[in-house]
């Protein structure tokens, strides 16, 4: 975006205060103990645990192979080498997510949820609307999904993403007040979901003073904006005094102030040159030289968006009306995750790709046929064009959702998407 | 019953000063242009083109003693500037009429030597230029625009009055007329006079003063109808009228308390400037209301009488035209100031430039330019510059401060700054736990705001609302409405904040000036390119307006 295109903007009423988005913090030490351990990926083929650090954390963190760092890593296969890692340590988290803001679970959903369809092809000739959601111009009005469309049109991974989610992160349960809880106190994470901000602050934290804590990209590849504008309330006295003072705060002094208290990113170029070399509260540890070296803002910028890596920016404004419906989805996944017991079966509560070594999709088939929903089922023209239902393209997939689910739990899971489509269709504010 | 020849309906336009906020509080002129319409008119080749302007009337009300005679001034010189409609487009052809009406001791003459301060301030070039060409516009029947009528001190019935404006009004419109049939290169008699009637708003007639007028006439006084039959007359005429009246000018008097037929009572655009007492210093502000109901309550600002040559070394004409002849060789004022001579049928005295030239370099006293100037008799008699009386023009040009923007209460001549109340989402490194994550962001912002923008009010400053807030706070923030409160509020929103109209203030023209904190040195090639370094596409920073204040790194170092 240019100075120019701002032109086009009808109404311009925000000005940019800092800039945040989604990445991992991952304590290195866990993952390099099992770094030489493979398992088979949720596509069939085996994957190395080294592999999926080295394609997901910075250039110096990485562990000797460092030739693959373009593979582009899954959720699911993440949360399953999470998952093996924890396995050898007990009391270790594998996956970790500021609970604190109830927003944070919201946006690892969206993130996981929209990677994981854009890897599906749910609605065959179609694009993903998660394809939206990484423009930053306006889309048109008609273009511009709602939270409720895109429940409607990637119900399977939104459930492929959600039983991710219950999988990885066991150790939090959803509370009655609608907020989020850990079960048991944890000694530490395999990994967990951050913002710049968040990590800062947890870095400084003395229970993790000692460890080896390291920034990855996120999998998949979506990861959300947690951007933060100043803005002047309609009915200030003087616009004037709100220019000075947005101004001062906006200015580069401040810009670095903001940026070395772990605050959030500067949304300026903050020195003339070498901007990218700024020091961020943030630390690794140099084994070899035994002392810690900060990250700096351009190696933080790498984990998203400028990388290569094929990661887009998911900016929840271009969802409509989530500013309206983000407090229900809150709400509404505080509540997954507090029902969390009356969804599985047993299957769920085994690793997620030792779900796929479970031959279920005749079973599948035949419950779906079975079943009044077509959840499963997917239209696609064959090679004369007419309609056929196929199943082909979720097949692995949902056997992994089958398996974890029984049906039980698949109809609560319905019931609960019935809860969250109707309270977002019928309010109005 | 009066004929309306021309059919001009009661306008809605919009009175303009050149002078920034003033003019856009008072509204964008409706207009049009003319350009097909006088080609096909004169099946020529345009050389420019006009601009249809709709009349409107104006009061200037204010106390005694805050410029309004300089800012009627003002208003009669954007005819010459060609921004009789607004602004000014590069092809428009400036034709537009002025004529002033007033009891002071002013004619035509002094009125040119003051028009042609507001005139130079806003080209930038040399008053003595300036001045000699409306001289030279002015003693030519031909391409005259300007008509000075002052009122004696004698008996005068309100019919006379009448008919003095009607006069003054009658011979701008066949001035007017006139220039525009000469543009069109057909006979005026060839032309419709409908077509005329829509130009009738670049007519701008100044009344200065109204109150000294019914002080100094009585009788005229006490004819309750005479404003409004002053007021229809001009309506009709569809001209662009200013009245300027000396009385209170504080924008919220009770119209109680005003005198019967006040011209506060009327319905029209209402301009009102006033004295303010303002920490110990006598300023005056300006205000603007367009409409009596159903407007905001507009912006104050300070209007700032400025002396031209104030920047210049010497307070003597001949030496500001040594300054500039000093320049001339970079100046595009030299092909401007050639093209002057050479209409006026004399040559430009090279030998004198250089003259002036050696002598600015060699460090001369002003005595020796002035020696060196006056030789040359016959630049004097072109410019006239030697002649002008500067004593009482001096401060002549005015400009617009918004510093009264920063301040509450200027309207009742009771100046308080206004509060700024800064709410911010606290995350996890609020004030609260600051100290456990080193932030000293917090307190740095705090002690800045308050130190930057000190209040007496005990809510200054910044807060932070928790997460668990949070929901709480956009509820309250969504429902905000434009009801204006006593302070500023500035909060911190995220990323998808909805977009709904009336509650955060409209911040596009802040976002969209241009940049000048990027500043680094004089020259273009320090400026760094915002645009080419937004890395993240999200920044846009802002202006400054005031040089001085980059030049001196102030901003810059903030």
């Amino acid at each position: 975006m240019t100075r120019s295109d701002n032109q086009a903007y009808q109404v311009i009423d925000r000005i940019p205060y800092y800039w945040d988005f989604g990445f991992l913090v991952a304590d290195r030490h866990l993952w390099e103990g099992c770094k030489d351990d493979s398992f088979m990926g949720w596509k069939g083929d085996p994957v190395r645990i080294a592999e999926i650090w080295n394609a997901l954390a910075l250039e110096k963190d990485r562990f000797g192979d460092r030739g693959s760092s373009e593979k582009e890593v899954s959720w699911i296969d993440f949360f399953t080498a999470c998952e093996r890692i924890a396995s050898r340590h007990p009391g270790v988290a594998a996956f970790d997510i500021n609970i604190k803001n109830t927003e944070s679970m919201s946006c690892l959903l969206l993130e996981v949820w929209g990677s994981i369809s854009k890897s599906l092809s749910e609605n065959p000739g179609q694009t993903s609307k998660f394809q939206k959601l990484n423009e930053r111009k306006p889309p048109e009005s008609t273009e511009w999904p709602s939270l409720k469309q895109l429940f409607e049109a990637h119900t399977v991974s939104l459930l492929s993403a959600l039983i991710s989610l219950l999988h990885a992160c066991k150790q939090i349960r959803g509370t009655s007040d609608h907020r989020f809880e850990e079960v048991y106190s944890t000694k530490g994470f395999v990994a967990s979901r951050q913002w710049y901000s968040t990590a800062s602050a947890m870095m400084r934290l003395p229970e993790h003073s000692g460890k080896e804590l390291c920034l990855l990209s996120l999998p998949g590849n979506v990861s959300t904006r947690g951007d933060w504008y100043l803005a002047v309330t309609a009915g200030s006295r003087s616009r004037l005094l709100a220019e000075r003072a947005i101004d001062l705060m906006t200015s580069r002094k401040m810009n670095v102030a903001r940026f070395h208290d772990g605050l959030g990113l500067p949304v300026r170029d903050v020195l003339p040159i070498y901007w990218d070399r700024l020091s961020s509260p943030i630390v690794r540890h140099v084994a070899d030289l035994g002392e810690k070296q900060a990250v700096t803002l351009g190696e933080i910028e790498s984990l998203g968006q400028s990388t290569g890596k094929h990661i887009e920016w998911l900016w929840r404004s271009r969802i409509r009306n989530y500013d309206r419906d983000c407090f229900y989805l809150r709400r509404w996944l505080s509540r997954v995750f507090f029902e969390r017991r009356s969804w599985f079966n047993k299957a769920g509560e085994i690793p997620l790709t030792d779900l796929l070594a479970f031959n279920a999709i005749e079973k599948l088939e035949k419950e779906s046929s079975e079943s009044s929903t077509n959840l499963w089922k997917v239209s696609k023209k064959d090679k004369n064009g007419e309609t056929v239902e196929d199943f082909h393209e979720f097949r692995q997939h949902a056997e992994v959702l089958y398996n974890a689910l029984d049906k039980t739990g698949l109809e609560r899971f319905l019931h609960m998407l019935d809860i969250i489509k109707n309270v977002i269709r019928g309010n109005s504010h | 019953m009066r004929e309306a020849k021309e059919n001009v309906l009661p306008g809605n336009g919009h009175a303009s000063f050149g002078l920034p906020w003033i003019d856009s509080l008072l509204g964008e002129p409706n207009r049009s242009v003319f350009r097909n319409a006088q080609a096909s008119l004169s099946g020529s080749k345009p050389q420019g083109q006009l601009q249809t302007c709709e009349g409107s009337i104006t009061f200037l009300l204010g106390d005694a003693g805050t410029h309004k005679g300089r800012l009627a001034r003002r208003f009669l010189a954007q005819i010459a500037l060609g921004k009789e409609c607004g602004s000014q487009t590069t092809d428009q052809v400036p034709f537009g009429i002025g004529i002033l009406i007033t009891t002071d001791l002013m004619d035509k003459r002094s009125l040119l030597d003051r028009l042609a301060f507001h005139i130079a301030q806003d080209t930038n070039h040399p008053y003595f230029a300036v001045r000699a060409l409306l001289e030279q516009q002015e003693s030519d029947e031909k391409t005259e625009r300007l008509l000075c009528r002052r009122l004696s001190v004698r008996h005068l019935s309100s019919a006379h009055f009448l008919k003095i404006v009607e006069c003054q009004v009658r011979w701008a419109k066949m001035r007017l007329r006139r220039l525009i049939s000469g543009f069109i290169g057909k006979s005026i008699d060839a032309i419709d006079t409908k077509f005329f009637a829509q130009f009738y708003g670049c007519i701008r007639l100044v009344i200065d003063d109204w109150h000294a007028v019914l002080e100094t006439h009585p009788n005229l006084a006490e004819d309750p109808l005479l404003v409004q039959s002053l007021i229809t007359f001009l309506k009709r005429e569809g001209i662009t009228a200013l009245l300027v009246s000396t009385q209170p000018g504080q924008p919220y008097i009770p119209t109680s308390e005003t005198p019967a037929f006040d011209l506060r009572k009327i319905d029209e655009q209402h301009i009102y400037t006033w004295g303010v007492s303002f920490y110990g210093q006598r300023r005056t502000a300006i205000t603007c209301l367009r409409d009596r109901i159903g407007q905001r309550e507009p912006d104050v600002f300070e209007l700032l009488p400025i002396n031209l040559q104030s920047t210049e070394s010497t307070d003597q004409p001949w030496i500001s035209l040594g300054k500039v002849v000093e320049k001339f060789s970079s100046s595009s004022f030299s092909q401007y100031l050639e093209k002057f001579y050479s209409d006026a049928g004399a040559n430009w005295p090279q030998t004198m430039e250089t003259a002036v030239r050696e002598a600015v370099a060699r460090k001369h006293s002003s005595e020796e330019l002035v020696a060196i100037i006056k030789d040359y008799p016959n630049l004097r008699r072109l410019t006239g510059a030697f002649d002008i009386p500067l004593v009482g023009t001096r401060d002549e040009c005015l400009s617009i401060s918004r510093e009264f923007g920063l301040y509450g209460g200027v309207e009742i001549g009771e100046a308080y700054r206004v509060p700024l109340r800064v709410q911010l989402v606290e995350g996890i490194h609020g004030s609260h736990e600051a100290e456990t994550f080193c932030s000293s962001y917090p307190s740095l912002l705090n002690q800045t705001l308050r130190k930057v923008f000190p209040s007496e009010s005990t809510e200054t400053g910044v807060s932070f609302v928790s997460l668990d807030e949070y929901d709480e706070f956009a509820t309250y923030a969504d429902w905000l409405d434009d009801s204006r409160g006593k302070e500023t509020v500035i909060i911190q929103i995220d990323e998808f904040w909805g977009a709904r109209p009336g509650t955060l203030m409209e911040l596009k023209q802040y976002w969209i000036e241009d940049v000048v904190a990027q500043y680094l040195g004089p020259e273009k090639d320090s400026w760094i390119s915002v645009t080419q370094n937004d890395v993240y596409g999200v920044w846009h920073p802002h202006v400054l307006s005031n040089q001085s204040a980059i030049d001196s790194g102030k901003r810059t170092a903030a």
